[in-house]
């Protein structure tokens, strides 16, 4: 598995996937950042990491979209199948390379939150009153790069199925983003009033339904700085089956 | 990725424990790759690749190696680097090769096993298999004198199960095909008899089996007598084909049949394009 993973990690930084990624994310984020904090005049980071999850779409899929289809398409999954290594561990050591990737991205990104605490402190020495708080809270933001992380984590092993079902790169970046996104933004749906302030969708039967279906719905508890451990399950669940039915399609393939 | 990087991989990939510089270096200096050591796989030829696949199947000493179509692709030269480096392998490895290409079979393996839809049809030494295959019965002979008598001559021989006259001639010389009955050498017998009627041989040539006749009758012969080959088990006649020289008369008998056959069919293709 561990031979794997270190395969994962160096084909990342030699194929330009890794340093392309990191780059976009890194100066998409510095500049999501900059605008819904600093030129909206705002210390709140929930604007902030609601478009950074809406960025996922895109961005997941660029970590996993060659995990398994390249290697099927270039003929070297018999390598990994023949190779005195369990099938859980080879879907392991890949998706723990994506997510190390992903993770390292997220974590890098921190280096955003600094200008804020900087101009806070700024804005604090020149205030007498010092009974309101001023300036980003931690907590929240602790909270809600955790939950990022774990919804990530899930969305990852989403992308690693899809790429483990088809040969093609492209088709697998495409599914990914479609499948992705619905599951990002059902949430929306909800949200959606009409003329009159009433929800869109009437029932609330469906609405729970959608609720509990959204991976979004879940991060909002995380994100006001609380650390729900049925969000943490569920993230965690959500990557366990897919990463499940990824060893589960290899499986098949191994003796199909 | 670079050979000397894929190659640490396989190395930890199958969590081998010798010393890896040594193992290393000892499996690039087998299959020879340790020129392109650090170069980019993919800029590789072809048979520079078919060897690092070779050396990443040789990580780990194991015991039997499997060969599918190794020599698939590569040029005159390649291939015949590839088989000695097979045939090099076979010391100290066993080597499973499948291929399609028979020739090759002959020139590496120590012994055939031919199957068909999953059976085991023939499973022989290639020397056995060699000693059919040399075992001249089928012969072009050009004999000067008058086609019919010489045709006459040949066909009431003893010995001598087929004659044609083909259509080719050389200067005054006819052509014939002639087939021997099995374990017959006629030759010697042909030419006194020649020489007594004063008809002069001015050319013979041999027409060996190939390996391909060989495996064609027998992989035909199994589908045919699927059903006979289980009776005969059954009787105990399968002692009897595993001693030696009991495939040299399986497939010389089946192409014999064989050919007989044929040439009816051709024959009787003859005369209807006569009656056109």
């Amino acid at each position: 598995m561990f031979a794997i993973y270190r395969k994962e990690m160096r084909s990342y930084f030699i194929n330009p996937i890794g340093y392309v990624y990191l780059g976009i994310f890194l100066v998409f984020s510095a500049l999501l950042c900059c605008y819904t904090t600093i030129v909206s005049g705002s210390y709140s980071t929930t604007n902030y990491f609601f478009y950074l999850i809406v960025s996922f779409i895109i961005l997941i899929p660029l970590l996993t979209m060659r995990l398994f289809a390249e290697e099927r398409k270039m003929k070297t999954e018999q390598m990994l199948l023949t190779a005195p290594v369990s099938l859980t561990g080879m879907v392991l050591g890949k998706y723990f390379a994506a997510l190390t990737l992903f993770v390292s991205g997220i974590l890098l990104s921190c280096v955003n939150f600094i200008p804020l605490y900087v101009i806070a402190n700024a804005e604090r020495a020149g205030n007498s009153y010092s009974l309101t708080h001023i300036g980003p809270v931690t907590g929240q933001i602790v909270g809600s790069v955790i939950a990022v992380i774990l919804l990530g984590a899930a969305l990852i092993a989403v992308g690693t199925f899809i790429s483990a079902l088809t040969e093609n790169q492209l088709s697998a970046a495409v599914i990914t983003i479609g499948v992705i996104a619905v599951m990002v933004l059902l949430n929306v749906l909800n949200l959606l009033t009409d003329s009159d302030g009433q929800p869109l969708i009437g029932s609330y039967v469906i609405r729970a339904v959608i609720d509990w279906i959204s991976v979004l719905s879940r991060y909002t508890i995380f994100s006001t700085g609380i650390f729900d451990y049925s969000s943490l399950l569920y993230y965690i669940s959500l990557a366990f089956v897919f990463l499940f039915l990824t060893v589960r399609v290899y499986e098949k393939r191994r003796w199909g | 990725m670079t050979v000397e990087e894929y190659l640490n991989f396989a190395y930890d990939l199958k969590c081998c424990k010798l010393d890896r510089a040594a193992h290393l270096e000892q499996i690039c200096t087998t299959v020879k790759i340790k020129e392109v050591y650090r170069k980019v796989i993919r800029t590789l030829s072809k048979g520079y690749r078919q060897r690092v696949g070779i050396a990443q199947a040789l990580i780990g000493n194991p015991k039997v190696i499997i060969f599918d179509e190794p020599t698939v692709g590569l040029d005159p030269k390649q291939i015949i680097e590839i088989r000695n480096l097979i045939r090099s392998l076979g010391k100290d490895h066993t080597v499973i090769l499948s291929t399609h290409i028979l020739q090759e079979v002959q020139a590496v393996c120590d012994r055939i096993v031919i199957i068909n839809k999953g059976k085991i049809v023939a499973n022989e030494k290639t020397e056995n298999i060699s000693n059919v295959m040399a075992t001249n019965r089928r012969f072009n002979i050009k004999i000067v004198g008058a086609q019919k008598d010489v045709l006459a001559m040949l066909r009431s021989m003893p010995g001598v199960s087929y004659v044609e006259s083909l259509a080719e001639r050389d200067g005054d010389a006819y052509t014939y095909l002639i087939e021997s009955d099995y374990g017959v050498d006629i030759r010697k017998k042909l030419f006194y008899q020649l020489a007594e009627r004063g008809w002069p041989l001015v050319g013979m040539e041999a027409l060996g089996m190939s390996l391909e006749d060989i495996f064609i009758s027998v992989v035909d012969k199994s589908e045919e007598s699927k059903s006979l080959r289980v009776e005969a088990r059954a009787k105990g006649a399968r002692r009897a084909r595993n001693q030696s020289g009991a495939l040299e008369r399986e497939v010389g008998a089946s192409l014999f049949e064989d050919a007989q056959r044929r040439r009816t069919e051709d024959a009787k293709n003859e005369a209807e394009d006569d009656e056109d």
